[in-house]
């Protein structure tokens, strides 16, 4: 029999692990400070993190806590063929769950395309470390040496003929591995990394359990979630910006049967109550009147100041990113172009409606929600409630679309309040507009383009000077705001900015004003409104010069950009029919086709090239993105199907980005609060996708977030080839034609 | 009054009578497949069958429907899984999830009105129900292949 080996106490890493705003140099400070607000969590996986994320089941089964929340984007596929490579066993014997914060030791938000590009190998590492572990025991067991021990389906060859299962290492308690005695990373073969092995899972399509639970409506969300006893609480929520409660008139709220408690604390802007059931709380809810004050932000003046133009008029902009060659004088013998781009405040629009659960109890607190960053919410309730940090305990759910903007976590600090005013589980439920107003928005931007390219097409001159608001830092609380503004330029807001042109002479600068309109990440970052600045002015310097948009490009790639030239060719190779279409339409009078193209490297890791067909439909009045190809490269690749899933999610997202969505305020309250105003691409307006990805064994990038750069671009620039109209304020309306 | 919910019969007492469908479904029944995503009938993530047809339960009262009967996610398929859901998972059509029994709610309601639908019949059929994560073609793929293997 084999002696299972202790957990060991979580508790004291916990503590010792510092989870701070790394990327602002402030983890130190973060994690000795108490004064500082509660930050999320930045701190990249260490090798030693992964002993916590498996362990065997006496049935000889994996179970793998993975340190990343599911929101769709696959990761957790992804990682568990990882283990299923590492160990020898059927995809189907890994049984994936996402940790809650007492199970692992805490782990980075689940942001910026990460999961694969940043925890494949430390997930490999663990994986194999256990792997390894159990041939040791299996040496002991079989009293031979463990390098005449080789690898079988689900445990090792002993003999020719002799098979150990991991089963058979196992007692009756599940295992984690012998942490106190690691075998250093180098000396662990990761054969998920191995470019020449052949592979079990990796490259393989794999599909999730958990998609029979989504098409049977089984799997719970955090709205679904429910635990005995659970009591249904709101808080009267500010409908514009920065509002306070003037007056609130309770009425008769009290007689409604179901009423708990009713919390009405005007000084402290809260009013709230608390009912046995939510068709109790509904009735609570609609008796109170609450009066609020006129809001004393006004957003227009706000964004109003994200006006590149208008800042240039008064100083320079605050961070020059590059500065190189001559970017003053004109060249004399170039066509000098200078454009004004925008693109507008943008909402989520995750299709699900956040929700939490929390429940305050006499050592310890739980709380059950969806959070891209549950070790920040876990901070957040415990500052919130003055508790221990580790008397808080946070159990992840999936999240129905992050994108972003599910790094907090709102309702499960209102729940956690109200459960320590009843003493039973809370759950509050946001609404659609509690959802539109509540959560932060993507920045509008401000860009302006000069540039200069020559009779042979080269590009002479680059100058590009663009203004937004910070996103990285978005959120952070002004109490700090100002520290971090004064040293650290915001590089989710510049993210996208550098274009992959050699050109000899050029200078990016840009600003990011914060301003009282909250701003946070959303899909891509700044990669979106960069990227449609800098292919849609590319579009313009290729037609200056008479060339043809994809040959310009390659014409003037970076010699450092050679994947990206692979992957412009490639999609050159996709797109003969796109444009034999356009040619073929052009004298319609009813319609008029055009093909656009655009390119990115993003996060200057991953290649992605779009092309697009629009068909423009004078009778009906609409711009229709009929057709898109996409090439991507991305690296080594898990899973080809979870990959051209993100790829499609983000080509459909960036249409949706490119000709529907747009966010305006009315004193502060945010007018488009549902999907009526709020339009976000719909089925009849999706276009036919082809996607290629590029055969690579070099180490795998983000796929999350890529192709959504290039994709308004590349329908601006197909407007501009259909109706020789440059559109280059977003989003795109057919009324803009004219 | 009187409606069935996925095949069971069921009394409505006088208290439950104003409520929409949506919040008898989750709130009284713990029906959960069915998703809130608007609350006014935009969105398509409460879609479910009532006498066979795709209505928004967030917009149906419960006293509007006496006596007809509702087939919510957990109850399309009282047998295995129907053949859009299989095909569904074949493909892993889901990303977030959240918005696919919606999905799947009016697909099934439109394959049981027109078992050959046309691709144009399927994108406007389906075009009530948003996806913020892209699915679209998948999910008009996935009808296709049902169609073509039905």
């Amino acid at each position: 029999m084999v002696n299972s080996i202790k957990d060991i106490s979580l508790s004291r890493r916990q503590l010792l692990k510092a989870t701070g705003w790394s990327a602002v140099g402030m983890t130190l400070l973060s994690s000795c400070s108490s004064i500082l607000p509660a930050l999320p969590s930045t701190s990249d996986p260490v090798s030693e993190d992964a002993f916590y994320w498996f362990q065997l089941l006496p049935s000889g089964k994996v179970k793998f806590f993975c340190p990343r929340i599911e929101m769709g984007q696959g990761t957790t596929t992804g990682l568990s063929q990882v283990v299923a490579e590492e160990l020898n066993v059927d995809f189907a014997d890994i049984e994936c769950l996402t940790a809650s914060t007492e199970q692992v030791p805490p782990f980075k938000m689940t942001v910026g395309s990460e999961g694969i590009a940043k925890f494949w190998q430390p997930v490999a590492y663990g994986a194999a470390h256990m792997r390894e572990a159990l041939r040791g025991r299996a040496a002991s067991l079989a009293g031979i040496e463990v390098d005449k021990i080789s690898d079988a389906y689900n445990g090792f060859k002993i003999e020719d003929d002799r098979i150990i299962l991991y089963h058979d290492l196992v007692s009756d308690e599940p295992i984690l591995l012998n942490v106190p005695d690691p075998i250093e990373v180098k000396n662990v073969k990761l054969y998920s990394l191995q470019s020449s092995r052949s592979k079990l899972h990796i490259g393989h399509d794999r599909v999730s359990t958990t998609m029979k639970n989504i098409v049977t409506g089984t799997e719970i969300y955090a709205r679904d979630f429910k635990i005995p006893d659970t009591v249904f609480g709101h808080f009267f929520r500010p409908p514009a910006l920065g509002v306070k409660i003037e007056s609130a008139h309770l009425n008769n709220v009290q007689d409604i049967n179901g009423v708990i408690r009713v919390k009405k604390q005007i000084e402290e802007n809260l009013v709230a109550v608390v009912a046995t059931d939510p068709i109790s709380l509904r009735l609570a809810v609609e008796e109170i009147d609450v009066i609020w004050r006129s809001s004393s932000i006004n957003t227009t003046e706000l964004l109003s100041k994200i006006n590149v133009a208008k800042i240039k008029n008064n100083k320079d902009l605050e961070h020059i990113l590059v500065e190189k060659g001559d970017s003053e004088t004109l060249p004399p013998n170039a066509k000098i172009i200078k454009s004004n781009y925008s693109t507008p405040c943008m909402a989520h629009a995750s299709m699900e409606v956040r929700a939490a659960t929390a429940w305050v109890q006499q050592d310890k607190v739980e709380i059950w929600c969806g959070s891209q960053d549950p070790f920040f919410v876990k901070s957040r309730v415990a500052k919130l409630l003055g508790s221990d940090l580790n008397d808080v305990i946070v159990h992840s759910l999936r999240v129905g679309g992050g994108f972003g903007g599910r790094v907090l976590c709102q309702p499960a600090e209102e729940a956690a309040l109200l459960s320590r005013l009843v003493g039973k589980p809370v759950k509050v439920e946001w609404s659609r507009e509690d959802e539109f107003q509540n959560n932060y928005f993507q920045p509008p931007y401000s860009h302006s383009i000069e540039a200069g390219v020559t009779a042979n097409g080269s590009i002479a001159y680059w100058q590009h000077d663009f203004a937004s608001a910070p996103i990285i830092t978005g959120p952070i609380p002004n109490s700090i705001a100002w520290v971090v503004d004064s040293f650290k330029a915001d590089e989710g807001t510049a993210r996208g900015s550098l274009h992959p042109y050699g050109i000899v002479n050029q200078r990016i600068r840009y600003s990011d004003i914060r301003t009282e309109v909250p701003i946070g990440a959303w899909r891509g970052l700044g990669s979106a409104p960069n990227c449609f600045a800098i292919e849609s002015m590319m579009d313009e310097l290729a037609y200056e010069a008479g060339i043809d948009p994809l040959d310009f490009r390659l014409y003037n790639l970076s010699p450092n950009h050679e994947r990206l030239k692979n992957t412009l060719i490639t999609l050159e190779k996709m797109k003969s029919g796109l444009q034999e279409r356009s040619q073929q339409s052009v004298n319609s009078i009813e319609r008029d086709y055009g093909y656009g193209i655009a390119c990115a490297v993003y996060k200057n890791q991953t290649p992605v090239a779009v092309a697009v067909q629009v068909d423009i439909d004078h009778s009906e009045g609409n711009i229709f993105i009929r057709k898109i190809n996409c090439v991507q490269d991305c690296g080594a690749i898990i899973n080809p199907q979870q990959v051209k899933n993100q790829i499609m999610g983000n080509l459909v997202w960036g249409c949706s980005m490119a000709i529907k969505e747009r966010v305006t305020f009315d004193e502060g309250h945010v007018v488009e609060n549902n999907f009526d105003g709020y339009q976000i691409l719909r089925h009849d307006e999706c276009p036919e996708i082809n996607i290629e990805l590029v055969k690579s064994d070099k180490p795998a990038t983000g796929a999350g977030e890529a192709a959504l750069g290039p994709v308004a671009a590349a329908i601006a620039n197909a407007v501009f080839n259909a109706t020789s109209v440059r559109i280059r304020d977003l989003p795109i309306t057919y009324d803009d034609l004219f | 009054m009187k409606i069935t919910v996925n095949k069971i019969d069921l009394t409505i007492p006088e208290q439950h009578k104003s409520l929409s469908l949506l919040n008898y479904l989750r709130d009284v029944l713990g029906l959960t497949g069915t998703k809130y995503g608007c609350g006014q009938g935009l969105c398509g993530a409460c879609t479910v069958h009532l006498d066979g047809q795709a209505v928004r339960a967030c917009q149906t009262s419960i006293e509007e429907i006496d006596g007809q009967a509702v087939t919510t996610i957990e109850g399309l398929s009282v047998n295995g899984l129907h053949p859009l859901q299989k095909i569904w998972i074949k493909n892993a059509v889901p990303q977030c999830g959240y918005c696919q029994a919606g999905q799947l709610m009016s697909a099934s309601a439109l394959l049981k009105e027109n078992s050959q639908p046309s691709t144009a019949e399927i994108r406007n059929a389906m075009s009530g129900n948003l996806c913020r994560c892209g699915t679209y073609p998948k999910i008009e793929a996935a009808i296709n292949e049902v169609v073509r293997g039905g």
